[in-house]
C-alpha cells in the first residue's frame, strides 16, 4: 500500500491490520518523532524514548492480528500505547520517583541570567529548563498534565500515587515555575 | 511584573520538542527486528542520574559498558532461537508474543521459531530471568523444566532454574506449577519450588527478594539469617559458610538499596556481631565469623 499523503492513519491502521507492512512503515515516519517525543518527556532519556516506540511498532505488527477493528483516533492511540509503555519501563526498573524530593533554589548559574531583552521564545526556553529543575516526581506530574495533557485520575493511576497528591504536585509545580520566572523578570528589569 | 498559570500553560508548549531522532535509521531498526521473529533485543540502559537511587543492576550495567566487550546472543539452530545473556548484569529482550523476558548474566532462553505462538508459546529457560507474559488465554505459556512445568496466561514472574530445581516468585497475576498430574497456584508475592521427586513447595514472599539481581531492593521483616543469606545465593550466587560451622541465629529487618552486594552483606553481618571475610577475588564465597550478638 503506498502512503499517498491522502491516505488517512485510519486506511492505514486498517491496510496493517490485513498484514501489509508498507503501512507500517508510512505509520511509522508518520508518528516516530513525535512518539519520542512523548517517551522522551516522560522517561528523560533519549536512546530509552526511542526503544519504547519501537517496541510499540513491534508490538503492532506482531500482534496485528489481535489490534481493534476500529480505532477512530490513530495517532492518540499510539500516544497513549506510547505512554502506557513508558510508565511500565519506568516502574520495571524501580525508577518511578518514590517521594516528592526538593525544589532547587533559584537560579545561580551565570548562564541562566537573562540578558538585557527576553524574547517571547527565550522566556519559553527558560521555562524548559525549570521544568526540568523539578523534582522528578513533580516533573513527570506536571508534563503529563499539561504537555501530554492527562487527567490527574490517568496520572495517578499511572504512577500508583492518589489523586490528591496529583493536585498537590501540580499547585508545587506552577509555585515554583511562576517563582523562577519572576526571579528571571525581575533580573532583567535590574539589567535593563 | 510577574507570571500567572495562564502563562506558564502557554509557556510549556513545544517542551522537548527539539529531540528530533532519525526516522529511516529507527525504520531500519525496526525492520530488523522483524526479520529477527519480532525479537527486539535492546541494550540495558545505563543507571538513572539520580545519585540516590542507584542499584545494583545501574551500576553493574554502567561498569558493564565502560569494560565494551560485551554481546547479548540471538541465534538459532536446530530450528530453535536462543536468547543468551553471556557478560552484562542483565539484557531485555522482547518475544514475538509481545512477551518480554529479562535474563541475568549467564541464563539463556530457547524456543521453536515454528510453533512458538502457535497453539501455545513454549519455551525452556537455563539461569534466571524476569518475565512479563502478554495475555492470552487460548495460547498458554509454557516454561518446561525437567522438574515440571510451569504454565501462564498472562502476568510477571521471577523464574530461576538450576539442573534440578524450578523456583518461581510472582509478582503480578499468578502462575500454575505441574509436576506429575499434581497442579499448584502461585499468586502474587507468593514463591512456588519444584523438585525432582519433593512435593511441592509454596510459600509466601512478600517482599520480592528474588526479584532483587533486576531491582537492586532487598527487604526484610524478622527475616532469619539463613534466610537472607539464601536471597545473596540466589540473586547473584554469593555463598556465605559460618566459620567452623558456629552458625549464629539472629533476624534481619530494614530495607537495603545499594550498588555493592558485598557491602549490604557486610552490614547485615555485623547486625549479628559478625565479620563477613572473602574467601577469594571473586566476590562470590565469604565465611561469616564471630561472638553472636542482636
Amino acid at each position: 500500500m503506498r502512503s499517498a499523503p491522502s491516505t488517512t492513519d485510519s486506511e492505514l491502521f486498517s491496510a496493517l491490520r490485513q498484514g501489509q507492512s508498507s503501512a507500517l512503515d508510512a505509520l511509522f515516519r508518520r508518528h516516530y518523532v513525535d512518539l519520542c517525543r512523548v517517551a522522551l518527556r516522560l522517561l528523560n532519556d533519549e536512546a530509552a524514548a526511542e526503544d519504547v516506540v519501537q517496541v510499540v511498532f513491534t508490538k503492532l505488527w506482531t500482534r496485528r492480528d489481535t489490534l481493534p477493528a476500529h480505532i477512530p483516533a490513530v495517532g492518540p492511540y499510539l500516544r497513549r500505547s506510547v505512554r502506557n509503555r513508558s510508565l511500565n519501563y519506568l516502574r520495571d526498573r524501580s525508577r518511578l520517583p518514590l517521594d516528592d524530593g526538593e525544589l532547587p533554589d533559584l537560579p545561580s548559574d551565570p548562564s541562566l541570567q537573562p540578558g538585557a531583552a527576553l524574547e517571547a521564545e527565550e522566556l519559553q526556553r527558560r521555562l524548559h529548563q525549570a521544568i526540568d529543575r523539578l523534582p522528578e516526581r513533580c516533573r513527570l506530574v506536571f508534563v503529563m498534565a499539561k504537555v501530554e495533557e492527562m487527567s490527574h485520575q490517568e496520572i495517578a493511576a499511572g504512577l500508583n500515587i492518589s489523586v490528591k497528591t496529583v493536585e498537590n504536585q501540580m499547585t508545587r509545580a506552577y509555585k515554583f515555575l511562576r517563582q523562577w520566572l519572576a526571579f528571571i523578570l525581575f533580573l532583567i528589569v535590574q539589567n535593563a | 511584573m510577574s507570571l500567572n498559570n495562564d502563562d506558564i500553560d502557554r509557556l510549556v508548549i513545544g517542551y522537548r520538542e527539539e529531540f528530533t531522532p532519525d526516522v529511516e535509521q529507527g525504520l531500519h531498526r525496526l525492520r530488523r527486528s522483524l526479520r529477527e521473529g519480532g525479537t527486539v533485543v535492546r541494550p540495558i540502559q545505563s543507571a538513572p542520574k539520580s545519585t540516590s537511587r542507584r542499584t545494583f543492576l545501574g551500576i553493574a550495567a554502567a561498569v558493564a559498558l565502560l569494560v565494551g566487550c560485551l554481546s547479548i546472543f540471538y541465534f538459532n539452530q536446530d530450528n530453535r532461537t536462543y536468547l543468551s545473556n553471556p557478560d552484562r548484569a542483565f539484557a531485555m529482550f522482547d518475544l514475538p508474543d509481545g512477551s518480554q523476558l529479562t535474563l541475568q548474566q549467564g541464563a539463556t532462553v530457547s524456543y521453536d521459531a515454528d510453533t512458538y505462538n502457535t497453539a501455545t508459546r513454549d519455551l525452556t529457560l537455563a539461569g534466571q530471568a524476569y518475565f512479563e507474559v502478554q495475555p492470552d488465554a487460548a495460547r498458554p505459556f509454557l516454561v518446561q523444566h525437567a522438574a515440571g512445568v510451569l504454565r501462564v496466561t498472562g502476568t510477571a514472574f521471577n523464574l530461576r532454574t538450576e539442573s534440578d530445581l524450578l523456583e518461581v516468585e510472582v509478582s503480578e497475576g499468578a502462575v500454575i506449577l505441574e509436576q506429575n498430574g499434581k497442579r499448584m497456584q502461585v499468586a502474587a508475592r507468593e514463591c512456588g519450588l519444584l523438585a525432582p521427586g519433593q512435593p511441592m513447595v509454596h510459600k509466601p514472599a512478600p517482599n520480592l527478594n528474588h526479584h532483587a539481581w533486576r531491582t537492586g531492593e532487598l527487604k526484610f521483616d524478622h527475616t532469619p539469617i539463613d534466610e537472607v543469606l539464601s536471597y545473596f545465593y540466589d540473586n547473584w550466587s554469593i555463598e556465605c559458610t559460618w566459620a567452623e560451622g558456629a552458625a549464629c541465629d539472629y533476624t534481619v529487618s530494614g530495607k537495603y538499596q545499594s550498588g555493592d552486594a558485598g557491602a549490604v552483606l557486610s552490614d547485615i553481618a555485623k547486625l549479628g556481631g559478625a565479620t563477613l571475610t572473602p574467601m577469594d577475588d571473586s566476590g562470590k564465597r565469604y565465611t561469616l565469623s564471630g561472638p553472636c550478638t542482636e
